[in-house]
């Protein structure tokens, strides 16, 4: 079915609700937000000054939060390439309303993922010295380049699908929006006016870059992995870290489009373009990922515990039954296994079950990493005691910062540039109406 | 008469006999000792493919009969560290009273190759040497292969070409698109009004620059309160390690100071008008001595002693060769007793006399029995009849000897921990630095331990100096400073040491204080980094009062 | 002057001695070579100076008692906080229960992980086969202390101690003062190595425990001055190397004595 006149005003009219009324807490919730990036900010002008040594790091456990925070950033922002380029590509409409708001999320979180190496870093100032002196030998010069090239890949997939929606924008909201608005609205839209020659064009880049950007991101997870692999650390000492990474990215992202989802749908009453139907097919997904996650898990476990050589054997008692256990089982708990319980019983396999379930996956993936970086340092590799890493108030703040980042971001963008692709929904209605249109005529010759 | 001979003899074999260390006797030879020959000789020819070369060494006695069954040590003269001796294996002399060997040269050209023999059931020892010349091809170190070598050179160029075909598809879809819809845009038509679904006056107050003004703002005013808010506290310098310093995060500021002045400072590296390091800079100097007024200064690294000149620079007075028996190298211990200067030397435990104008007086051997461990002299001091005491810092104990250089006694066992310097005070007591202990002990001459002062102050103490009173001055490179202490033990205070210098951070003008001397109402330091530093004790006065 | 006779002959004979050799004494201490110290090499007119050095290390565990020495004098002379320890002495029990003190210092890899690693190559080896930061390009990302199976590397969280004027020119082989936010290590004191002197630790070993030893003229020797082909040294003592089987190929070697395990095997 096409949508009738009415049906697409009243698409433009939600999609652009953010743009015209926010809300009466819009920027309640954004003062909130910035003040715990604007704390974040002033614990890493502190760092700045004193050095690392205002974080709970030492000598042994040299990475700590801001490692596991880059990691996980970045993965989760897979959740968007994910929703959205797989989804567009094996042609499931019910992508449709979902798939501005996971690219927007991809873009977001990777952009303060990759700032988290500059924290992390002794000589942020020295940033420039990758590209100067960069030595193609590194893993951190691969993530330099791979997390770059995601990012502009990223941004390029959240742009071409909205050129037609940002015409739309200048369309409907005109001149008065503001001129500077106006003029950012003009430029970016290109001169859309939906020809076909246009949408022929603009359906092509989406669908290459859609194809360019899964094996971007398996390779952005995996080179994020190898900063972890190409060491002789025992737990990071393995060959299953590539795939491990990638498919955890994989299941802690679609779990923040399932959160984002549901977010910005109970903000901005998008009730009517996304359903129940929505968060059950994610959380097919979001399932499905969380037992191919504890899949891997088991085969790691199973082949080194197998054998127990003695650092994996010290490895896998700290974490099994050692000092570190409490954090592995409530991962593999609440990470795990209730999700999975959450989504396949029919009982709370609602909107508020499937959430929850987000909600918990996003914070065992995020323990996870922390339990990925820490006791791989923190196990020696000599004859010395295990060293303990507690982190400091000023990484706790920084982590928060970020976190708060993303939805802040994310509510700024959604300021600007509608909420749902209206142009992919009418796209997917057409198509629907002339697959409709062609099974009429088949039925009735 | 026999030395002589004997010298003689092996002068054209053994070239360079001062460079060995005495054999050590361990008991005194007896006239029933046979005197032994030993010849060394290279065949021609090489030993093996790769180059080596063999070596024989015939060992004979006095009467010309072979001596086998004996043990025969081969070295080759190293200068890789210094001239030290390289002990390239033993071997045991046949019936033909030959020990053989294979020496695989690690470089052409020549080769000083020593054989000894070290004595025993009545034979003297006997030594030999041999300049060999070797052409084989050095024989150097390779380093381990990493594996896969190609693979690995090539798959960044792999990896490379990936990520500009990359990039490559990005642009082209960018460039594509953008120039797709662009070549169907409308003409610009001015006047057109777009269809309106809102109402006008609903932007009024917004806009895009706006939108963003709020956190931007915020994150912009969070630079300077984030400065001012962390500008206070932490930052701290961690002073744990400065030089010496065992005890973490300690800085000497809060020690009370003992009343003295520096008079003079003669900075260790001094420059000349084209900013060049002068040759008589002091390297590392270690310890100093006042014989006549003069004051000498021994420089451990260079293995010389130089002596302060009038313009307050260092001169070069005595140049040890650095590896004969003389040599001062790595020697940090000085004394001066009846107008000579007596040094303990570590490279073959001489202890060597010089005159103040640099003339070498005469070398001491010192004959110690076999301990653990070859002994290092830290300190040392010689009484009025001449003997002389060592502190000997590998085996924890004092030793004195005679002024020949034969064993006499030894104190402090069992209660030392690395002793180091030493001084004698007027009454003949020995002070003697318990490093280990963080103390300063003094003995009778008889070896009774008499007092143990410094364990609440010291911290890392090197040397000791007592004056004619009885007050003890102690350097203390972890102190930063010369610890003093009253004739009863009582800690007066600390000459230098820390003060807040002109950046706020601690610094003393005694980094590295060793050798330290006193002479009537002056102090003199040497101070391993910066030089010497004499110092005026303005508390002469005050200590005449308490007495 | 109280001489003994026999040292007035003695003298004497040393005089007589240096009269008939002095020209064979003088050549031969002349001849710097290959065997002389940098200094004096360069120093000597027919200094045929053809290669470099590879600087190793020794470490007999038959002698060291643990007193650390070693550390303190590392940590003094490159004025390091107290938790960097470049040279660390780690307590192990061995298997048949015995104690034993074992001193780690860096291991000089011929294929050093940390190396690999560096995303600015700040981390570098030196023609003589030392493992070097430049502290004015490290950008202080850390991966080389992960990366580092003997955990030789050490990060400067806190600002370093200064030393007092006079220093304030570090360089990469003798980084003092060390850079905040920048990793430091064991650089085998080479800088004291070319002035003809031993390794800090080298020289603060009261125990003799610590060898330095060039791999191109095979000496390795001590603060005493025993002084021993290496090879062979190293044969004759059954001496091994930590974690060989990572392809590190560090070149510090070890001569076990208390019923350690030979081989690379990690310690628990």
């Amino acid at each position: 079915m096409v949508l009738q006149q009415h049906q697409k005003a009243d698409l433009e009219l939600t999609a652009m609700r953010p743009i015209t009324r926010p809300g009466e807490y819009y920027w309640v919730i954004v003062a909130g937000l910035s003040v715990l990036v604007f704390a974040a900010a002033v614990a890493y002008l502190q760092q700045l000054k004193e050095g690392l040594g205002v974080t709970g790091l030492n000598q042994r456990v040299s990475w700590g939060f801001y490692i596991g925070d880059m990691v996980f950033f970045i993965g989760i922002s897979y959740g968007g390439a994910m929703t959205s380029a797989i989804l567009r590509l094996t042609n499931a409409p019910w992508r449709a309303p979902l798939s501005r708001i996971a690219e927007t999320m991809a873009v977001t979180s990777v952009l303060v993922g990759a700032v988290f190496p500059l924290i992390d870093m002794g000589r942020p100032e020295r940033m420039v010295y990758l590209f100067r002196y960069g030595q193609v030998g590194s893993p951190v010069l691969w993530d330099v380049i791979a997390v770059n090239t995601y990012l502009i890949a990223g941004a390029i997939f959240l742009y071409l699908p909205l050129i037609p929606d940002i015409a739309v924008c200048r369309d409907r909201l005109g001149p008065n929006t503001g001129k500077l608005r106006y003029l950012l609205y003009e430029r970016l839209a290109l001169g859309w006016r939906g020809t076909d020659r246009q949408k022929r064009v603009l359906a092509w880049g989406t669908t290459v870059v859609a194809i360019v950007i899964i094996p971007l991101a398996v390779a952005v997870h995996s080179v994020l992995a190898f900063l972890f692999g190409v060491t002789s650390r025992p737990g990071w000492d393995s060959t299953i870290f590539a795939p491990y990474f990638v498919l955890g990215a994989m299941f802690s992202g679609v779990a923040t489009v399932i959160i984002a989802v549901a977010g910005f749908r109970w903000a901005y009453h998008l009730e009517e373009y996304i359903t129940r139907k929505h968060f059950e097919y994610l959380g097919y997904i979001m399932m499905t990922l969380g037992a191919g996650y504890g899949y891997f898990m088991f085969s790691e476990y199973m082949t080194e515990g197998y054998k127990l050589h003695e650092g994996a054997r010290d490895m896998m008692e700290l974490m099994i039954v050692g000092r570190l256990a409490p954090f592995m089982w409530l991962f593999g708990i609440g990470g795990l296994v209730v999700p999975i319980l959450l989504v396949a019983l029919p009982i709370t396999r609602n909107i508020f079950g499937i959430t929850t379930a987000a909600l918990a996956v996003l914070a065992a993936m995020w323990l996870k990493r922390f339990l990925i970086v820490v006791p791989g340092l923190a196990e020696p590799m000599m004859p010395t005691p295990l060293v303990i890493y507690w982190p400091s108030r000023v990484e706790i703040m920084i982590t928060l910062g970020a976190v708060a980042a993303i939805p802040l971001l994310m509510m700024l963008f959604f300021r600007l540039f509608p909420i749902i692709s209206i142009f992919e929904i009418e796209e997917v209605a057409e198509e629907d109406a002339k697959r409709t249109a062609e099974a009429l005529h088949q039925a009735v010759p | 008469m026999r030395t002589i001979a004997a010298c003689l003899v092996m002068a054209f074999l053994a070239n360079f006999v001062p460079l060995l260390p005495e054999p050590a006797l361990a008991e005194d030879p007896g006239d029933a000792r046979v005197r032994t020959t030993l010849e060394v000789a290279a065949p021609a020819g090489p030993a093996n493919e790769d180059g080596g070369a063999m070596l024989s060494a015939r060992l004979s006695a006095e009467d010309g009969r072979p001596l086998g069954g004996a043990r025969v040590t081969f070295y080759e003269l190293s200068t890789v560290f210094g001239e030290r001796l390289m002990e390239l294996g033993e071997a045991m002399t046949d019936t033909t009273g030959t020990a053989a060997l294979v020496l695989e040269p690690a470089w052409p050209g020549e080769h000083s190759i020593i054989a000894r023999f070290g004595g025993g059931e009545g034979l003297e020892p006997a030594q030999a040497t041999l300049l060999l010349q070797t052409d084989a091809p050095p024989n150097l170190h390779e380093n381990a292969a990493f594996g896969l070598e190609q693979p690995r050179k090539w798959a960044p160029f792999g990896f490379g070409l990936l990520v500009l075909a990359v990039w490559g598809v990005l642009g082209l879809v960018m460039a594509r698109v953008v120039l797709g819809i662009m070549a169907d845009a409308p003409a610009p038509a001015p006047g057109a009004v777009p269809v309106r679904i809102f109402s006008r006056g609903q932007f009024s107050a917004s806009s895009a620059a706006r939108l963003l003004a709020a956190p931007a703002l915020l994150l912009l005013t969070a630079l300077p309160v984030g400065w001012f808010l962390t500008s206070g506290g932490g930052g701290e310098p961690d002073q744990a390690a400065m030089p010496g310093s065992s005890h973490a995060g300690a800085s000497t500021a809060h020690l009370p100071a003992f009343p003295a002045t520096l008079e003079q400072s003669i900075s260790a590296i001094t420059t000349d008008a084209s900013g060049d390091v002068r040759r008589d800079s002091a390297d590392f100097p270690s310890d100093l001595a006042l014989v006549d007024g003069r004051v000498l200064v021994l420089d451990s690294n260079k293995g010389r002693m130089l002596t302060v000149t009038s313009e307050e620079k260092f001169a070069r007075t005595f140049e040890s060769n650095r590896g004969g028996e003389t040599s001062l190298l790595r020697a940090v211990a000085m004394t001066s007793h009846l107008g000579l200067i007596y040094i303990a030397a570590p490279l073959y435990g001489n202890v060597v006399v010089l005159e103040p104008s640099g003339r070498v007086d005469h070398v001491i051997k010192t004959r110690i029995p076999a301990g653990i461990r070859p002994f290092h002299p830290a300190g040392v001091a010689v009484d009025e009849s001449d003997n002389i005491w060592i502190s000997d810092s590998s085996n924890d104990r004092v030793v004195s000897l005679s002024p020949s250089g034969s064993f006499l006694a030894s104190i402090g066992d069992g209660d030392l921990d690395t002793p180091g310097g030493l001084a004698l005070d007027a009454a003949g007591n020995l002070w003697v630095v318990d490093s280990g202990h963080h103390q300063v002990k003094q003995y009778a001459p008889g070896g009774l331990l008499l007092t143990a002062i410094g364990a609440d102050q010291l911290k890392k103490p090197e040397a000791v100096a007592v004056d004619e009173s009885g007050t003890v001055f102690v350097s203390d490179a972890g102190l930063r400073a010369v610890a003093v202490f009253g004739i009863d033990g009582l800690f007066l205070g600390v000459i230098a040491g820390d003060q807040p210098g002109h950046d706020g951070e601690m610094a003393s003008a005694l980094p590295y204080p060793y050798g330290v001397k006193v002479a009537s109402d002056r102090l003199y330091v040497v101070d391993r980094l910066s030089g010497v530093h004499v110092f005026r004790l303005d508390g002469a006065s005050v200590r005449e009062g308490e007495r | 002057m109280a001489l003994s006779r026999r040292e007035v002959l003695q003298a004497l004979g040393a005089a007589a001695l240096f009269l008939v050799t002095g020209e064979a004494g003088r050549a031969l201490m002349r001849r710097g070579g290959r065997g002389g110290t940098t200094a004096s090499a360069t120093d000597s007119a027919d200094g045929h100076e053809t290669t470099e050095r590879q600087w190793a290390a020794v470490i007999d565990l038959r002698r060291c008692d643990g007193c650390r020495y070693c550390t303190e004098a590392c940590q003094s002379t490159h004025y390091l906080p107290k938790e960097m320890e470049w040279i660390k002495v780690y307590e192990v029990e061995a298997e048949n229960g015995n104690q034993f003190f074992m001193p780690r210092l860096c291991m000089q890899c011929e294929n050093p992980p940390c190396l690999k690693v560096c995303p600015v190559a700040a981390t570098y080896k030196n023609s003589e086969g030392v493992i070097l930061v430049n502290q004015d390009r490290c950008i202080g990302c850390r991966l080389c202390m992960a990366a580092c199976p003997y955990e030789a590397r050490y990060f400067n969280f806190r600002k370093p101690p200064q030393p007092p004027d006079g220093f304030q020119q570090p360089m990469p082989e003798f980084p003092v003062p060390q850079r905040l936010g920048t990793v430091g290590k064991c650089v085998l004191c080479v800088h004291y190595i070319k002035e003809g002197r031993l390794p800090a630790c080298v020289e603060a070993c009261r125990m003799d425990a610590i060898y330095i030893a060039d791999l191109n003229t095979r000496v390795m020797t001590n603060r005493s001055g025993e002084t021993y082909e290496m090879s062979r040294y190293l044969r004759e003592n059954d001496a091994f190397r930590l974690k060989e089987e990572m392809n590190t190929s560090p070149r510090v070697w070890y001569v076990a004595g208390h019923g350690q395990r030979l081989k690379g095997e990690r310690w628990s």
